[in-house]
């Protein structure tokens, strides 16, 4: 296992470096820097002035390790339209992200999880065929239009809950199902399949047979062992919702990193774009990384290979 | 008389990593081998499993690349000839027919293929070559667009003996060529590769698990153990009077009585 | 050992034959029948896009001030002559709606065929080389896997300008992980069969090795994985055009007709209602079709 984490630890660290170059080079070639910070209408020798003074001129490779060293610090640079520096305003917005993301994986587990079990119970059952059909059929649904409705039924129609934004917690219930439900069909899946495994096991015949209450049998044994891989999944899940923030936020508006990064792509604010796409990539690769160790943890066959 | 295959100190050892940190460890599958393969001559190849048997059959068959040491044929370096060359000389014949034929391919592209790949012949001719073929290998010619999964393992074993022997090689490698058949099948297998030969002119190298097989069929029998050669003598010599001690115990496991043999004869 | 295993059902034969039978039959008839409907409605949606110069009743594009907003059929005041209203803009949205198919399933068809060559390329490379080729290619695949699509997609769209061209390409060169992913661990598996030594053993170049004696067989795995890509792309370009980082006005993206009605939401709910649904039953069609191939090919159901 120690062997398994240092090996993935190493992997983990080449992976963050290329996505940290990815996530340079890509935003870079977008747009010339120079001309955004000196504005559209500068002359030659006023974008010469501007490369010098925050060293433009420099070769590419200089000012990605520049950028990342300084990265490393939290110095992210100073954004085009804000007056805070990149890192204040990313701090500031992350919050609302985290917490976005947080309260949809609970919407997704509260669902997938219960009906994952009840599936798994009664396989081919009609509890079992019908919640995995309405799952299926929601991963079809886009998630921003899903989102519009729910805003359209429960804010507009019913008026249960705040229409946009992200003062109070209200607000987050619409957003975090919307971002919940499509992360649903996977746990639901692994949870029915685990726990069909888990429930053909010979231990927990054996806790049957010793005349133990299904229901504690269930909860003890069973679920704690199908629920692991689940934990992992989750973990990645976090991973998509931190991304999946990007269309929920702009739709909610909610000034979360999502919205942040979505107005400064459209508005070419480089340093921002650099910092949130590097977070959010460094995000994943450490969510898969617990993901891996978790499932590792739980098969060894994994480990060797 | 020369061989017309022969290894010389034959080597193939695989790196096997233990982990990161741990050096790296060789495993020699194959050890020091030195074996010939004599003109029309059937060379049995015995040893327990995992002892090497097949890595040797790779490396003769130009699949596996030795470590060291050498294969000549025709008293030539093996190396000097192009996989092409190789093919037309030296071709096998697998263990398991359900997984050496290619299940997406009908019995005549599997059959052809070779003739295909070395550009012999039109493709009017391969048909006639491919009728021609399944004749001699007791195949009914109405299989010849049939996919791999409609016949049976016999059968698919016959389109691997036709598909080997299509070009004309000198040379073919048996690698347990019937234990993945049923019993009732492993005889007529084996009789038609004899006769094979017969007609042919072919040269074996016969790796097998049933001692039997190897007393009956084989002019020499090579036994190896853990990668080497421990003895290697004529068939007879050996199953009368084995040298190595691993000789005997191998003779010694198959004396054991067959309680099938014996339900078989009451 | 194979006596015994073989022996091991016959404990309870009948039953265990009967229920054995019955979820046998359930699976491919529920497998048959997602793949008639998913299979006729995007058929369906198909020949909508194809034909739209005949459907349409207008063009798509040409605008009416005077008939701005006008209401679907079912409501009050609809006019006969546009079924499913217009637009802010006074377009028939029926027509708009038409064109729109095209643009999806084009998105749809061309980025998993890109993605399909590019992470089938990889995956086989992979899968039959191994070693130092596979550790890189896995590399790859990994940190692909961690940067996250629709971010990445954006800031990409942002860089080229969008455009319909652009859409594809990046998002081409984006999803091409699950082909990879896939087509590497089959390759695995497919490089080890006897039929591949026989085919080195003859002679076969290795392009060829790979083409005719790898590819066939680890194919319909590409089928199953392409519907779903097709899925999966056409609801990542609604996304963007919703963001306004796709298909740029006045093409009739769906994604982009629920991005120009979202000001109209409070009033004329439908107006991105239409676009929606039309987007949910093409992608629903075509998962269920991808869910059906899946079934029936799946290795239990074969033979
Ligand atoms: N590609 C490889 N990498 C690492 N080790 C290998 C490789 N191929 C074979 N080996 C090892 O080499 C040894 C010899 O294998 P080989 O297949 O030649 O045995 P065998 O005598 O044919 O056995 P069997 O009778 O079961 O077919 C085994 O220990 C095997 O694990
Ligand atoms: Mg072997």
């Amino acid at each position: 296992m120690l062997n398994f984490t240092v090996r993935r630890i190493v992997l983990v660290m080449l992976v963050a470096l290329t996505v940290s170059v990815i996530a340079f080079f890509l935003v870079r070639l977008s747009g010339d820097l120079a001309t955004a910070l000196a504005g559209e209408d500068a002359n030659a020798q006023e974008i010469a002035d501007i490369k010098k003074i925050y060293g433009l001129d420099r070769p590419l490779i200089v000012q990605y390790a520049d950028w990342l060293l300084s990265a490393l610090r939290g110095d992210f640079g100073a954004s085009l339209y804000f007056p805070e520096t990149v890192g204040e305003l990313v701090a500031m917005r992350l919050p609302t992200t985290l917490l976005l993301a947080f309260s949809g994986l609970v919407v997704s587990l509260l669902i997938g999880i219960p009906f994952g079990v009840i599936a798994a119970l009664k396989p081919d059952s009609w509890v079992d065929r019908i919640s995995m059909s309405i799952a299926v059929a929601g991963q079809a649904i886009p998630t921003f239009w899903m989102g519009l409705m729910l805003m359209v039924l429960f804010g507009l129609i019913l008026r249960l809950t705040p229409i946009s934004g992200d003062e109070s917690w209200q607000h987050f219930i619409l957003p975090a199902f919307t971002l919940g439900y499509y992360s649903t069909p996977p746990i639901m899946r692994l949870t029915r399949s685990g726990m069909l495994e888990v429930l053909s096991a010979d231990y927990i015949r054996t806790a049957y047979a010793k005349g133990l209450k299904p229901l504690r049998v269930l909860f003890k044994h069973a679920l704690r062992n199908a629920v692991i891989p689940v934990v992992a999944l989750a973990s990645v899940q976090f991973g998509h919702m931190l991304s999946g923030a990007i269309v929920i936020e702009s739709v909610f508006a909610m000034q979360g990193i999502g919205y942040l990064a979505w107005e400064s792509i459209l508005r070419n604010d480089i340093a921002v774009i650099q910092a949130i796409l590097l977070i959010v990539c460094l995000f994943y690769v450490g969510l898969t990384f617990i993901s891996d160790l978790l499932n590792a943890w739980l098969d060894p066959r994994i480990r060797v290979s | 008389m020369t061989p017309i295959l022969e290894t010389v100190d034959l080597e193939c050892s695989f790196w096997i990593s233990t982990g990161m940190f741990s050096p790296k460890k060789t495993l020699a599958a194959v050890n020091g081998v030195s074996v010939q393969l004599l003109k029309g001559q059937v060379l049995g190849l015995v040893g327990e499993s995992g002892c090497g048997k097949s890595t040797l059959a790779k490396m003769l068959l130009g699949l596996q690349k030795p470590t060291k040491g050498n294969i000549l044929f025709d008293g030539q370096p093996f190396e000097r000839l192009s996989q092409f060359e190789r093919a037309a000389r030296v071709q096998p014949i697998f263990q398991d027919p359900y997984s050496s034929l290619n299940p997406r391919k009908t019995i005549f592209e599997i059959i052809t293929l070779p003739l295909s790949v070395h550009k012999v012949g039109t493709s009017r001719d391969w048909l006639q070559k491919a009728r021609e073929m399944m004749d001699l290998c007791g195949l009914a010619s109405r299989y010849l667009n049939s996919y791999p999964s409609q016949l049976s393992g016999g059968q698919r074993q016959r389109v691997a003996i036709a598909r080997a022997l299509v070009m004309k090689p000198e040379v073919v490698i048996c690698d347990e060529p019937t234990s993945a058949l049923d019993v009732s099948v492993q005889s007529q297998i084996l009789n038609l590769l004899m006769d094979l030969k017969n007609e042919l002119g072919l040269t074996y190298l016969l790796i097998s698990h049933n001692l039997a097989v190897v007393e009956h069929l084989a002019d020499r029998v090579a036994v190896m153990y853990f990668g080497e050669i421990v003895e290697n003598e004529d068939t007879e010599q050996l199953f009368n009077k084995p040298n190595h001690e691993y000789t005997k115990k191998l003779l010694n496991s198959v004396l054991v009585p067959d309680p099938s043999r014996f339900a078989r004869s009451v | 050992m194979n006596d015994i295993s073989a022996d091991h059902p016959k404990l309870d034969p009948d039953n265990a034959l009967r229920s054995n039978l019955t979820k046998h039959l359930f699976r491919r008839i529920s497998a048959h029948n997602s793949i008639l409907i998913g299979g006729g409605v995007l058929g369906a949606i198909v020949l909508m896009a194809l034909f739209a110069p005949l459907l349409a009743p207008h063009d798509p594009f040409s605008q009416d001030l005077s008939r701005r907003l006008l209401p679907p059929f079912w409501m009050e005041d609809n006019n006969p002559k546009h079924i499913l209203g217009t637009d802010n803009l006074g377009r028939d949205y029926l027509s708009r709606l038409i064109y729109g198919a095209q643009i999806s399933l084009m998105i749809g068809v061309c980025t998993a065929i890109i993605s399909g060559i590019i992470g089938s390329a990889l995956g086989i490379t992979a899968g039959y080389f191994g070693g130092r080729i596979d550790a890189v290619i896995t590399f790859i695949i990994t940190t692909r896997l961690s940067m996250p699509i629709v971010l990445v997609a954006l800031a990409v769209v942002a860089l080229v300008g969008g455009s319909l061209h652009a859409v594809i390409l990046v998002l081409g060169f984006l999803l091409w992980d699950r082909y990879a992913v896939v087509m590497r661990s089959a390759t695995q598996q497919a490089r080890n069969m006897d039929y591949v030594s026989a085919a080195r053993a003859i002679g076969c170049p290795t392009w060829r090795v790979v083409l005719s004696e790898i590819f066939p067989n680890v194919v319909n795995n590409l089928i199953v994985i392409a519907t779903f890509e097709v899925a999966h792309a056409i609801l990542l370009e609604a996304s963007l055009s919703f963001l306004g980082l796709g298909v740029q006005p006045p093409d009739p993206s769906w994604g982009l007709m629920i991005a120009e009605g979202k000001e109209f939401l409070l009033f004329d709910p439908w107006v991105i209602t239409i676009p929606g649904i039309a987007l949910s039953i093409l992608v629903l069609a075509v998962n269920m079709l991808g869910d059906g191939i899946r079934d029936v090919s799946a290795p239990e159901n074969r033979n």
